[in-house]
């Protein structure tokens, strides 16, 4: 028989047992708590049986030796993530959202053109081409004249302030990218707060510890500056990373420091063209030449023709020569004042009747300012259109992106259930165990020697 | 695949979000009775809106042009033939004071019938259309004639400018009928240019002359120069009524092109109710199901079979 073996071996072993499945429970526990949490990993105990006991002899028939299993270890908390899943996720999210940012930014647009209508700009210049035509039906008549400035006036003003409208959907769009972007902005305040849990968890996995609750609030965080822009992780020693946006040097931190100091807004902090995501739209809307100015420059040659076809027509000066821009649009000064002096005829001595003037900015209607305008409406329609399909695209991709990562890294309360049942049953046993041995030890210790007593 | 009940959760969230917004985007069509709400929905189509609105207004626009030229013209044509009259009465008096058996009293009170049609026709050339008067060429708010002095002023007080009225894209149209340009004038300034007035004048100075050579001219000169006036009058009148025919013709090009216009801005931006209706119909049972399966998903787990 085996010798050299305590008696109390099988107590430890149990026990052993015992620790582990409250271990797993504990850590069961702990995902069903969290299966709601943002961000959260779920976690699975790793155990591993424990080599306890090398007998040297006797343990075996023939007196060999034997190593005998002395229970259970917990050897590691696991986060269970799929780092390909991240990539991926990471990757669609800033698409995603920069597909959004420019969605919404172009239906703002869109709502500020209020076309197609009876509200637009397209309604104001019919308005201007029939005043005319009433004035060459009524030349005669100063009333006409009242009527033809006043939805001059009219048309002037809208277009002014459709332009002011225009540009102040690209100013948001500018300081919503100043605000992302400056010192205390959300770009540089994730870095910041990376950066110190880069240090935490460098310390506690030189510790040897699983710091697997921070590892879980920087994943959250590199989440967020996915959104902002599309970054690239590299990893170092430790559990520490750095992460750039896009390729850019010198990446936007490494380690513990972030190595960014801009002055704000600091347009160095990304590569041209921006790398994506919520800055990257917002760049791309609001810079010098961006998708708004663009419309803006649209607007303006629209206003030019429209003024210097007028004018030409008028032989004088109808719209105030100076404003040929959107912002600047005006009727001019004389005329305003006095409608009455607007001319209706070239011919000398000014006839009442003669309106071979009027006649000829009337037969502007329809021509290249008309068409002009027209044609920024198709251009805005056609970009707005191409966002919401992006945006309806990268939604589709981020969700199915969105499901593969969970599919991995969630909590499943069915799961949770089934292992809480299990590790329960195993407690259980491992208990029954031990009150076995406690038995055996009990008849070992209180009944044997007493034969006779 | 694993599956977890978050997973579940977002996946019924989504949908009932896109079946939602596929509700509200048939409410709203259903609600503005319009397909077209934004430049995205159709950006080729919402070009074409502008547009084809813009043509619409236009045709309004010239329908009223049209309607104000035709007025004129009309009012033309009918003092033209007023004018007309008046010519054919002169004629005859002039038959009657021309022939040797009129005696001078007699011619003496053809010549004041004879002035007294010069003031008539004067009279017809003021006349005005909606404040304007139309015989004056461009000065139109000054009466062409002057019917008050005395002696009688003959001179044309007009100028021989061209009022035009724009009754399509890029066609004008000459509304007035010019009285004191050509050979002879229509109705001229008399001072022997010719016009209707210069030769109803010189019948009237004939009439009264009494001589021999006056009966004569009244006879040569003067019946031939109120049938070249006559003629005059009725190329006038022909072209006042090719005129009103090309008005008519503008008119009917309008309303075909108003009619073409609106049913294709229609095409453009009006929903098509039954489509709608349907659309709507689908998106609110395609949303209730999404309602349905999602409520039944979402609520069991293990949970619920534990004991």
């Amino acid at each position: 028989m085996p010798s050299g073996i305590s008696s109390f071996f099988g107590l430890n072993t149990a026990l052993r047992g015992l620790q582990a499945s409250q271990v797993a429970l504990d850590v069961t526990a702990h995902n069903i708590a969290n299966a709601d949490t943002a961000g959260y990993t779920r976690q699975a105990v790793e155990l591993e049986q424990v080599v306890g006991l090398k007998v040297s002899a006797g343990a075996r028939a023939g007196n060999g030796g034997a190593l005998l299993g002395g229970g259970v270890d917990v050897t590691a908390y696991r986060r269970i993530r799929d780092a390909f899943a991240d990539l991926q996720y990471r990757t669609q999210k800033s698409i995603s959202s920069e597909a959004d940012t420019t969605a919404q930014t172009l239906a703002n647009v869109e709502l500020v053109l209020n076309e197609p209508g009876d509200k637009g700009i397209a309604t104001l210049l019919s308005r201007l081409w029939d005043a005319w035509q009433q004035v060459a039906n009524q030349p005669e008549d100063t009333a006409t004249k009242g009527a033809l400035v006043v939805n001059a006036i009219a048309l002037a003003d809208g277009i002014r302030s459709l332009q002011a409208q225009l540009t102040a959907v690209k100013d948001n769009a500018a300081q919503e990218l100043a605000a992302y972007t400056t010192a205390g902005g959300d770009i540089l305040s994730n870095a910041a707060e990376i950066a110190r849990l880069n240090a935490e968890i460098k310390r506690a996995t030189a510790a040897g510890q699983q710091p697997n609750a921070l590892l879980d609030q920087r994943d959250r965080l590199i989440d967020r500056l996915a959104e902002l822009g599309h970054v690239t992780i590299t990893e170092l020693p430790n559990n520490s990373i750095q992460i750039a946006f896009g390729n850019v040097n010198p990446p936007l931190l490494v380690d513990d420091t972030t190595a960014w100091a801009p002055t704000p807004p600091d347009t160095s902090l990304y590569p041209t063209p921006a790398p994506g995501g919520i800055i990257g739209a917002l760049q791309a809307l609001s810079e010098t030449g961006g998708t708004i100015d663009q419309y803006l420059a649209d607007l303006d040659a629209f206003v030019n023709q429209l003024v210097t076809d007028v004018n030409a027509a008028y032989g004088g000066d109808f719209f105030d020569p100076a404003g040929t821009t959107a912002a600047t649009i005006a009727v001019d000064a004389a005329i305003a004042a006095d409608p009455s002096t607007v001319m209706t005829t070239a011919v000398a001595g000014s006839p009442p009747g003669a309106n071979d003037i009027a006649l000829a900015v009337a037969a502007l209607r329809g021509g290249a300012a008309d068409r002009q305008y027209a044609g920024l409406i198709l251009r805005i329609g056609s970009e707005a259109r191409d966002a919401n399909r992006r945006q309806d695209a990268a939604t589709a991709v981020l969700e199915s992106a969105k499901a593969r990562r969970d599919s991995v890294s969630g909590v499943s309360i069915d799961e949770e259930m089934a292992n809480m049942i299990r590790f329960q049953r195993a407690y259980q046993a491992s208990a029954r165990t031990l009150s076995t041995l406690d038995d055996m030890l009990d008849t070992l210790i209180n009944r044997t020697g007493r034969v006779g007593l | 695949m694993r599956i977890t009940q978050n997973m579940l959760n977002d996946r019924v969230l989504s949908d009932l979000t896109r079946a939602m917004n596929r509700v509200d985007r048939a409410t709203q069509e259903m609600s503005t009775q319009r397909k077209l709400l934004r430049p995205s929905d159709d950006p080729v189509g919402a070009q074409r809106a502008v547009l084809t609105r813009a043509q619409l207004q236009a045709n309004e626009q010239y329908r009223a042009n049209i309607s104000q030229a035709r007025g004129w013209m009309e009012t033309t044509s009918s003092t033209l033939s007023e004018i007309t009259n008046l010519l054919h009465r002169a004629n005859e008096l002039l038959v009657e004071g021309a022939t040797d058996s009129a005696g001078h009293e007699a011619r003496l009170n053809i010549a004041a019938e004879i002035d007294q049609i010069v003031a008539a026709v004067k009279h017809a050339g003021n006349t005005s259309y909606g404040g304007v008067y139309l015989f004056g060429g461009t000065k139109t708010t000054t009466p062409p004639y002057d019917t008050t002095s005395e002696p009688a002023v003959d001179a044309y007080f007009g100028d021989n400018g061209i009022v035009a009225r724009e009754i399509g894209p890029g066609v004008s149209v000459q509304i007035n009928a010019l009285v004191n340009v050509g050979t002879p004038p229509l109705l001229g300034g008399g001072g022997g240019d010719g016009g209707l007035i210069d030769t109803l004048r010189n019948i009237s100075a004939h009439l009264r002359g009494g001589t021999a050579a006056d009966a004569e001219a009244l006879r040569t000169t003067d019946l031939r120069a109120l049938q070249a006036n006559l003629t005059r009058i009725n190329e006038v009148q022909a072209q006042v009524g090719a005129t009103l025919n090309r008005l008519d013709a503008a008119e009917d090009r309008v309303e075909t092109t108003h009619e073409a216009a609106t049913r294709l801005l229609s095409d453009t931006e009006d929903i098509d109710a039954a489509t709608a209706i349907l659309q709507l119909t689908t998106a609110q049972t395609v949303y209730e199901a999404a309602l349905k399966t999602g409520a039944s998903i979402i609520q069991p787990s293990l949970l619920d079979f534990l004991r």
